[in-house]
């Protein structure tokens, strides 16, 4: 049981197409969830339902125990930060972040000192006068997570919010959201494309496509373990074998289960030798092309049934058209279903 | 910079081509003589005194800006309505819709003259003051619809959402941050209406009547009959209640400039 609980989610405007299909998605207490995928995945309209901007055809959302499906948004008491920061450019700065508490019908002296304290948390302070338009991208970003948050929202949702800003304010932007996520101990729901941004803040992580949720598991395991040929390739997995291409191959496949229909491995976990040692889980191959790192040597093998790419950091350097030795340990494969 | 002759030269032509005419009525409005004449005779301010004098002037000149306030008024209200429809809940007849909201302005003002005159006139029977009011909407409705529909559609839909979220409800969110936002638009959608409606001579032609006169259409009837410089002095007023207008706008949009500016340098 989450503390949000998406569940049987349909999003569908024919019927026939269906955006979001039977989704489900537990959100738990003061974590901070991503939804990761390509674009059109359905991770931003997943946020909107969340949010109550957008109505499912069918399923149901729960949160804390209140059954919010038909909630409408402006009681849903969530803070939303967009990816145009949506700011209102007519009001300053500190309007704009006391908009949800004057409409909260809070008495002055109140809204000056949640403000200032927003503010504060936010880094933004002395900037109260401006109008959006006299901000940086950093800023405006900053002052729309503080309008979001003043409110002391139930759950904060984040839709791709630092897609605008440049690779370095990126950088520090998700790691301010993190610190103020984590100050607060706000539930966040984060949507993003970028996988590296994802993984480097996220408690948990939603991989989505067409759709639906393909795995939803801590960062890390989703990068040991991950579910589908998709994610292991989304997440650096470059070698896959089907089963019977393991099984000519010697590699040990007890670790299969009914289902699996696949096995990989990372380029960097297979064991690169020279010739004469062979064994179990081990196959001999010819080094074809070599490419050179800086820290490691990629090299593309040939074996009998397909070509594989190993990283290779030792010492030992193997020249083009050298037989080596290919040992796949046992505890790096991964087994798939799909 | 190189600057050439040539272009300077036609700058200029046109500048005077422009301003003269307008020159010229301002000079001879001032002018002792009872016929619009140069050179001057002696520097008089008897027109201006007689334009109020005259009651059909004074009268038509109210009968205008009551007329032009109104329906302006009313199709600002109108295009606000109509561009919200259009821009928040696009159909396949979106389009369809916004050209035959904009046809108005495309049709000659003297066919939507006549057609609302046997129409509203002659076959409904409507009183005077209501079918000029209905006729003028129909003048100045269009750029009610264009200007505050491109407005519209270029503001931040998520704005609105962000409104929602914060704690607003849809009427709300409209009324409290895209209403602020349509500010200019909707200012300058009204001086269009407005001039449009002041200045339109066709369809008032078919609509006044007895007790009922347009100043633009007054006007042409006393240059009809009298030669005296009376219309150059209500002309002089009338550019003058213009610049006025345009001084006051000005003044307050920079001011609102100015405003921001000065918060940026802090």
């Amino acid at each position: 049981m989450g503390f949000g609980e998406l569940r049987h989610i349909d999003v569908s405007y024919d019927k026939k197409n269906f955006i979001l299909q039977d989704l489900s998605l537990d959100i738990n207490k003061g974590e901070l969830l991503s939804l990761l995928g390509p674009s059109g995945c359905g991770k931003t309209t997943t946020l909107r339902v969340i949010a109550g901007l957008i109505e499912a055809s069918a399923g149901t959302f729960v949160l804390d125990g209140v059954d919010m499906t038909h909630t409408p948004v402006h009681k849903r008491d969530f803070g939303m930060v967009f990816q145009s920061y949506a700011l209102f450019p007519h009001l300053t700065v500190y309007e704009n972040i006391a908009f949800g508490l004057r409409l909260r019908k809070l008495d002055e002296a109140t809204i000056k000192k949640q403000v200032g304290k927003i503010v504060d948390i936010c880094d933004i302070a002395g900037f109260e006068k401006r109008f959006p338009k006299q901000l940086s991208g950093g800023q405006r970003q900053r002052v729309a997570l503080a309008r979001a948050l003043v409110i002391e929202p139930k759950l904060l949702l984040l839709d791709e919010p630092l897609s605008n800003l440049d690779a370095q304010l990126r950088l520090q932007m998700r790691t301010s959201i993190k610190r103020i996520q984590q100050e607060l101990g706000i539930s966040t729901v984060f949507v993003t494309h970028d996988q590296e941004e994802c993984f480097s803040i996220s408690d948990r992580v939603a991989i989505m496509q067409k759709g639906k949720i393909e795995q939803c598991d801590s960062p890390e395991r989703i990068y040991s373990r991950p579910a589908t040929q998709m994610i292991a390739r989304f997440v650096g997995f470059k070698n896959f074998f089907t089963i019977e291409q393991a099984n000519q191959l010697r590699i040990a496949t007890d670790g299969a289960g009914q289902d699996t229909k696949m096995l990989c491995i990372r380029p960097e976990d297979i064991v690169l030798g020279a010739k004469e040692s062979s064994g179990l889980n081990s196959t001999v191959g010819t080094v074809e092309v070599r490419t050179y790192l800086g820290k490691a040597y990629q090299y593309e093998v040939k074996i009998p049934q397909a070509t594989v790419t190993v990283v290779n950091s030792e010492e030992t350097v193997f020249g083009v058209g050298e037989i080596v030795t290919l040992a796949f340990p046992r505890e790096k494969l991964v087994f798939l279903s799909r | 910079m190189y600057k050439h002759r040539l272009i300077t030269i036609i700058a200029w032509v046109t500048l005077v081509f422009i301003f003269l005419p307008l020159l010229l009525i301002v000079i001879t409005s001032f002018n002792s003589a009872d016929t619009i004449t140069l050179p001057l005779e002696g520097f008089s301010l008897q027109w201006f005194v007689k334009v109020f004098k005259s009651r059909s002037l004074v009268q038509s000149f109210k009968n205008s800006l009551v007329l032009a306030l109104v329906s302006s008024s009313i199709g600002i209200v109108f295009g606000l309505f109509t561009s919200v429809a259009l821009v928040k809940r696009p159909g396949k007849f979106s389009n369809l819709l916004l050209s035959l909201f904009l046809s108005p302005s495309l049709i000659p003002g003297i066919v939507i003259g006549y057609v609302l005159f046997r129409f509203l006139v002659v076959q409904l029977q409507l009183p005077l003051t209501f079918s000029l009011i209905l006729g003028h909407l129909l003048v100045v409705m269009p750029y009610s619809v264009r200007i505050i529909c491109a407005s519209l559609k270029n503001i931040d839909e998520s704005m609105e959402e962000a409104a929602r979220t914060l704690g607003c409800t849809s009427s709300m969110a409209f009324v409290k941050v895209v209403l602020p936002n349509l500010r200019p638009a909707i200012i300058s959608a009204f001086m269009l209406s407005f001039i449009n409606s002041f200045n339109n001579i066709p369809v008032s032609m078919y609509l006044k009547g007895p007790g009922m006169n347009t100043l633009p259409y007054a006007m042409m009837n006393h240059i009809e009959y009298n030669y005296d410089p009376t219309v150059s002095a209500l002309s002089v007023m009338l550019m003058g209640m213009t610049l006025l207008f345009m001084f006051v706008m000005d003044r307050s949009m920079s001011a609102q400039r100015q405003k921001s500016k000065t918060v940026c340098g802090e």
